[in-house]
């Protein structure tokens, strides 16, 4: 049966805030722009400026920039990870031809660091998907909103204990 | 770039991962700064040591280029 403790442990939000898809996808076309759709434009900039800071160190690096799908499973996994920067990877691939330079010192390198700038971008689409859904973290350190829910959580009698009383 | 600085370059690698989860999983100021210290170093000092590791491996014939 469920309690007063079980309603308030999770609160459900049957409505977005915000329209998640559109939150999701601004967010992955153009990192950032999620988070600032959702009025979040402090760690909008923040989070464009290191994606893109990701994404132009693997590029100073001539680093390898995986585009093709359906190949090696390392090779597709990267490829997605790198879909994940939405229009700097289209702006990369398909704008400017670059796929990195196999002979440069830093192409393995480089790699590493466009397929990082794709898959933060990735995270930031999901969190972009919960802020809409009014699951943002809270305010609060994870401390000590544990250390506030253990105070209230004498205050807070479970149903069945009231109907007793 | 001819010549990349390896270690430049992980501090680099990590210093904008650890600036990402430090402000992706944290409100708090305070938090913020500890995750940032615990990613960043967590990081470069597990590759230091790892990399300490390998050095006591002999090294063997340099592997042919493809």
């Amino acid at each position: 049966m469920p309690t007063d403790v079980d309603t308030q442990a999770e609160p459900q939000s049957a409505l977005p805030l915000a329209n998640p898809f559109l939150a999701a996808f601004l967010a992955w076309i153009i990192p950032g722009l999620g988070h600032g759709f959702l009025g979040r434009w402090r760690r909008a900039v923040l989070f464009f400026a290191l994606v893109l800071a990701s994404i132009a160190v693997g590029h100073q690096l001539d680093g390898q920039l995986p585009n093709r799908l359906g190949g090696p499973l390392l090779g597709t996994l990267g490829t997605l990870g790198s879909l994940g920067a939405g229009a700097v990877y289209l702006l990369l691939v398909f704008g400017m031809g670059y796929a990195g330079e196999p002979t440069a010192a830093g192409f393995d390198y480089g790699r590493a660091f466009l397929v990082t700038g794709g898959l933060m971008n990735l995270l930031l689409v999901l969190d972009a998907w919960d802020i809409a859904w009014g699951k943002e973290l809270p305010a609060e350190s994870p401390s000590e909103a544990s250390a506030s829910e253990d105070e209230t959580s004498d205050d807070v009698v479970p149903a069945e204990a009231t109907a007793e009383s | 770039m001819d010549s990349p600085n390896h270690f430049l370059l992980m501090a680099v690698y990590a210093a904008i991962v650890a600036v990402f989860f430090a402000t992706l999983t944290r409100r708090q100021r305070r938090d913020q700064i500890r995750l940032f210290l615990l990613i960043f170093f967590g990081l470069v000092g597990g590759g230091v040591a790892l990399a300490w590791l390998m050095s006591l491996v002999p090294a063997g014939p340099p592997a042919p280029i493809p």
